[in-house]
């Protein structure tokens, strides 16, 4: 019995380590998007507000590129205004009805990064805003970013495209050919575009967007241009790189799109699966 | 004294590592961690289960700040539990039980080196590996390694000229 006592006294401190390490490499295996979200916005109600200083400072520094950013881009909606305006009443009916499906919001990035396989970005609106989880991240461009996973009273977390865990329906603009977007980790300009059927006329620089079945992102959203297109091994499809259309590393303000009929969509397309 | 002098180098380290390296997008192959250096630090007496329960709890930090889920700490248990025979090993000491104090140059001579140098790239590797955990783009992996490692090191070293001498005294 003595000689147990002091074995288990001598070799506690490996089997503590032992049962540490193999909770720590379960809560990884098994963690989520969702899981890494949540603790980042844990995180962020006690370190949020230092953050939110920080992105201030750097924020001020982009100031003036960030201003004639949104000025053009206000010149754009100016004349697409326009455009609207002069359109036929039917015609106006069909793009209210796509204009009410989504909601616009817009927020400030508080923190993110580029640098992992698992990126997210951090933003200064929670649920009392209006945020929810699900709700899509866009540049004021209309590029894609990513996607709200979790967020809390003054935060929310979003997954972006530069996450291995995330996969986005894409099509080509010109084609009408539908893929998927994901990205393998590496260059964080480059995204692949896979299964994009053989038959596709996809031709470098084609624009891809967000296909409309994502239900995240309006159908307009873009992702980005085709750099190279090389067939897959089985001869069958297309794998597209794609030259992100939205600079990761300099995010300062996004906007968050809410799709109103989401889901709605989605409880229809369970109840069909069931 | 000294205990003033931890708390501090604690405060600047995961100041550093929260507010700075872990939102910095300058490049994909550079994701510095300087909160390795906490561990290596540790005075050379440290029993293991002081060890172990730095290394837990510096892990669970920053597992929470960088919402990585346990990578952090699987990482760096192994970096804390097995720092005492490595220190032992790389750090030339003939005797560990008997020495005292922060290991540094004046302790442990050029050998101090190998033992920092050492042990920021094997928490690297360890880290960059299980994150990647494929072998795809495997040249990728081995750049982002050797780059981070390299970038970890230099912080590492100017934060040891900061503290050093005061950790020493």
């Amino acid at each position: 019995m003595q000689k147990l006592i002091y074995f288990i006294r001598k070799t506690a401190v490996a089997i503590v380590f032992i049962i540490l390490e193999i909770i720590a490499i379960r809560c990884y295996a098994y963690s989520t998007p969702y899981t890494q979200a949540r603790l980042l916005v844990w995180s962020n109600t006690v370190v949020g507000a230092v953050q939110s200083t920080f992105a201030g400072i750097s924020n001020y520094f982009a100031l003036r590129k960030e201003n004639t950013r949104l000025t053009e881009h206000i010149a754009t909606l100016e004349n697409r205004i326009r455009t609207l305006e002069a359109m036929q009443p039917e015609e106006k009916l069909a793009v209210e009805g796509v204009l009410q499906r989504y909601e616009y919001l817009s927020a400030r990035v508080i923190s993110s990064t580029t640098n992992r396989r698992r990126n997210f970005i951090t933003l200064d609106k929670g649920f009392q805003d209006g945020v929810f989880a699900d709700m899509a991240v866009m540049t004021p461009e209309g590029y894609a970013v990513g996607v709200v996973v979790d967020c809390s009273e003054n935060f929310a977390v979003a997954k972006t495209l530069l996450n291995v865990d995330f996969r986005l329906g894409g099509v080509l603009a010109e084609d009408g050919s539908h893929g998927s977007v994901a990205w393998r980790g590496g260059d964080t300009q480059i995204i692949n575009f896979v299964e994009l059927s053989k038959y596709a006329k996809v031709q470098k620089d084609d624009l891809v967007r967000a296909a409309g079945f994502s239900h995240y992102f309006p159908k307009e959203a873009i992702i980005g241009n085709i750099e190279e297109i090389e067939l897959a091994e089985n001869g069958t499809s297309y794998n597209c790189k794609v030259r992100l259309a939205a600079d990761m590393n300099r995010l300062y303000n996004v906007v968050l799109v809410r799709n109103t009929g989401a889901g709605e969509a989605q409880a229809l397309e369970e109840k069909t699966h069931h | 004294m000294r205990a003033r002098v931890y708390i501090m180098l604690t405060l600047v380290v995961l100041f550093v590592q929260v507010f700075v390296l872990n939102n910095l997008s300058m490049s994909p192959l550079v994701a510095p961690m300087v909160y390795i250096v906490l561990i290596l630090l540790m005075p050379i007496e440290s029993s293991q289960w002081k060890m172990l329960g730095v290394g837990l709890l510096l892990g669970v930090l920053m597992d929470i700040t960088m919402g990585t889920a346990g990578l952090n700490t699987m990482v760096t248990l192994p970096i804390a539990f097995f720092r005492r025979p490595l220190l032992f090993v790389l750090g030339g000491l003939s005797s560990i039980s008997k020495e005292e104090g922060v290991p540094s140059v004046k302790r442990l001579g050029v050998r101090f080196h190998r033992y920092f140098i050492t042990m920021v790239a094997l928490h690297s590797i360890l880290f960059y590996f299980v994150e990647w955990l494929s072998f795809d783009n495997f040249g990728t992996l081995v750049l982002r390694i050797l780059c981070s490692t390299l970038c970890s090191l230099v912080l590492d070293y100017i934060i040891l000229s900061l503290f050093m001498k005061r950790l020493s005294a």
